[in-house]
């Protein structure tokens, strides 16, 4: 606890730690600010300009709509293999044209959804720098010659990065979420938030619980490779190459196992991936995207198994390194 | 009593602050494998300041992250005061405490909240960090920036620092690097201070004469290899006396002086006497008795112009044990001499 305690106060003086929780700050401001784009009603002059257009929609339909359907049915009477739509025909409504309207409960949601992936992208960021700092600086040779056990200084270390960061997370999460509503409230645009307000907490306390696992990741990533910038590198090359490229190209039903997604039906409570699913026909090979669920189980699991993984590779390579 | 390569520890084991024996790191990379230490055996006795001198890249460094369990070595025994180490390092670091190079703080903490820090950490009293300050003389500067402290203050921080623990053994490494001559001469009577309070001082270091201030006891190392150990005097004196000689032709002729001193750098050196150019003039190291180097060099009709004895210190003494070490022994910079494995 003695150590846990010292590693909470220089996590929380470092600076990378404060400019870090900064960004994360701005991109909280940025997301509420996308909610108000979104959130205000659309201005008088513009309304004009669209309600003209769609009047224009309606007088064309009156004359051209009956013509429009005999002519699909038409069609589809030559071709009853396809599906025209055509019974899905209608004279224009204004609901349609401008769509739905956002409110908190619907659109503003969503925008909330963002909040923890930011969370945890601090999470990661902290925990990485927090313990590949110390050793590619040198700090950690210092710290070693007033704590031998390595053991001891490696869990404290990542202790404090996924203790130390939960506030940064839970405040920003609660600010975004604060202000994201505020913006919908002040447009007189809530909604029915009977259940909203559940659904977010909930997600709050499983970012927090991602935050902290993320953040020991970031731990074990930061004393694996040493130095925050390969981290991050790893990281980035992991999402953005095999996560979103090559897997969803080579292998979809590998998709099951990404970390994103895991990641995202822990949050939310599950989420899905879109695999191809091709058959052979008279046309030919027809390909269809068929969606598949991650429950929030799994992902819970694959999140822990991935961080406990990390983590143990980790200590075994603190512990036995030489330190420069 | 000092001893020289091949001879016997020089103290008992029972008061040894540090003991190694065959201690041996080497290093693997893309050239193939470097050792940094090779077979080390190194006796530090219990109070006093011990110097542990060699060159750059001599495994100073190395044997003291080896002893303080940051590197890992690949064969031999360390003992702290009698303690196995590294497996009884926790048991043990209490009593040491240790700076390797330069330690890092926060710098935009006061030295006071840096300290308070590693003491929080180790558990020492609340009142250990102001007496560690007034100790190393900062306690005027306590509440101010690290970052706006001199090189010799942050110096004498990291001394600070290993006397949280109030330790029996402190281990310098390199202490006095890329301090100017005012914060040499801080580090080293703190060094002393320490030392005349019972503690025992283990201070590595390249620049000998610095050394010689200090210590009490010392011990030589080239290419990772102990060359001799003992106290300063003892090592000093087992040097015998060193002359500075001058000489020219019996012709007198000015112009053949410099060949003149050549044959007779020769002369001497296939007599058995060490010999460097130093001027005009010849350094002759350990010289029994100065009539030996005139009668030797008159049977060669050479004339002795000049004839100095020359204070022998622990440099010269240095000098002449690693002078048979090839490159890597005396000189700084990258070592061309470790051995080399091709996988």
């Amino acid at each position: 606890m003695r150590l846990l305690r010292v590693e909470l106060t220089r996590f929380r003086a470092r600076g990378a730690v404060r400019w870090t929780a900064l960004g994360l700050l701005v991109v909280t401001m940025l997301l509420v600010f996308v909610a108000f784009t979104q959130a205000r009603p659309m201005p008088a002059e513009e309304q004009a300009q669209m309600r003209a257009l769609f009047e224009d929609q309606v007088d064309l339909w009156e004359a051209e709509g009956d013509e429009w359907v005999a002519d699909c049915e038409e069609r589809q009477a030559e071709d009853p293999a396809s599906d025209y739509g055509c019974d899905q025909m209608a004279a224009p409504s204004w609901e349609d044209w401008v769509g739905q309207t956002p409110t908190f409960a619907t659109t503003g949601q969503e925008q909330v959804s963002a909040l923890p992936f930011a969370g945890v992208a601090f999470a990661l960021l902290v925990g990485a720098s927090f313990v590949a700092a110390e050793i590619s600086t040198g700090a950690m040779g210092l710290w070693l010659t007033f704590e031998p056990r390595r053991s001891r200084v490696y869990w404290s270390k990542a202790a404090a990065a996924a203790i130390g960061a939960l506030p940064v997370v839970l405040a920003t999460f609660l600010l975004g979420v604060a202000g994201i509503y505020a913006v919908y409230a002040a447009f007189g645009r809530v909604g029915d938030t009977d259940a909203t307000w559940t659904t977010l907490a909930h997600v709050a306390g499983r970012t927090l619980a991602a935050a902290a696992l993320v953040a020991l990741a970031g731990a074990a990533l930061g004393a694996i490779l040493r130095h925050t910038a390969a981290a991050i590198g790893v990281v980035a090359v992991w999402f953005l190459v095999v996560e979103s490229l090559v897997v969803p190209q080579v292998q979809p039903e590998l998709q099951r196992w990404l970390l994103r997604d895991n990641l995202g039906a822990w949050i939310f409570g599950g989420s899905e991936y879109a695999v191809p699913v091709c058959s052979i026909t008279e046309q030919g090979q027809v390909c269809e995207y068929v969606q598949r669920e991650i429950t929030q189980t799994q992902g819970g699991l694959v999140l822990l198994g991935a961080v406990a993984a990390l983590t143990v590779l980790a200590v075994v390579l603190f512990r036995r390194r030489d330190v420069s | 009593m000092g001893t020289v390569e091949g001879g016997e520890p020089m103290a008992a084991a029972g008061d040894l602050a540090v003991r190694t024996r065959g201690l041996r790191k080497s290093y693997r990379s893309v050239k193939g494998r470097s050792v940094g230490v090779e077979h080390l055996d190194l006796d530090v006795p219990a109070g006093g300041v011990h110097g542990f001198l060699g060159p750059n890249g001599s495994g100073k460094t190395t044997t003291i992250r080896m002893l303080l369990g940051l590197v890992r070595a690949d064969e031999g025994t360390m003992h702290l005061f009698g303690q196995e180490v590294p497996r009884h390092l926790p048991q043990v670091v209490g009593r040491v405490g240790a700076i390797v190079e330069h330690p890092k703080f926060f710098p935009t903490f006061s030295a006071r909240r840096n300290l308070e820090l590693l003491a929080g950490a180790i558990g020492a009293p609340a009142g250990r960090v102001d007496a560690v300050l007034a100790e190393v003389g900062l306690e005027d500067r306590a509440g101010d920036r690290y970052k706006t402290y001199s090189l010799g203050m942050k110096q004498r921080l990291a001394i600070g620092a290993t006397l949280l623990k109030d330790p029996d053994l402190l281990i310098f490494d390199e202490p006095t690097n890329g301090l100017d001559p005012a914060g040499i001469r801080e580090v080293r009577e703190t060094m002393r201070g320490l030392a005349d309070r019972g503690r025992t001082v283990l201070v590595s270091s390249h620049i000998l004469a610095e050394v010689q201030q200090v210590a009490d006891t010392v011990s030589i190392i080239a290419r990772g290899r102990l060359l001799a150990s003992g106290s300063v005097a003892d090592l000093v004196g087992s040097g015998g006396r060193s002359v500075r000689v001058g000489v020219s032709d019996p012709g007198g002729d000015a112009a053949r002086e410099g060949g003149a001193r050549d044959r007779a750098a020769r002369v001497l050196e296939a007599a058995g006497h060490r010999v460097r150019p130093e001027g005009n003039l010849l350094h002759v190291d350990a010289v029994p008795d100065p009539s030996v180097v005139t009668r030797i060099l008159a049977a060669h009709d050479l004339w002795v112009d000049e004839l100095q004895p020359a204070a022998v210190d622990l440099e010269s003494v240095f000098l002449e044990l690693t002078a048979d070490h090839g490159p890597g022994g005396t000189s700084a910079g990258p070592r061309t001499d470790v051995e080399t494995v091709v996988a």
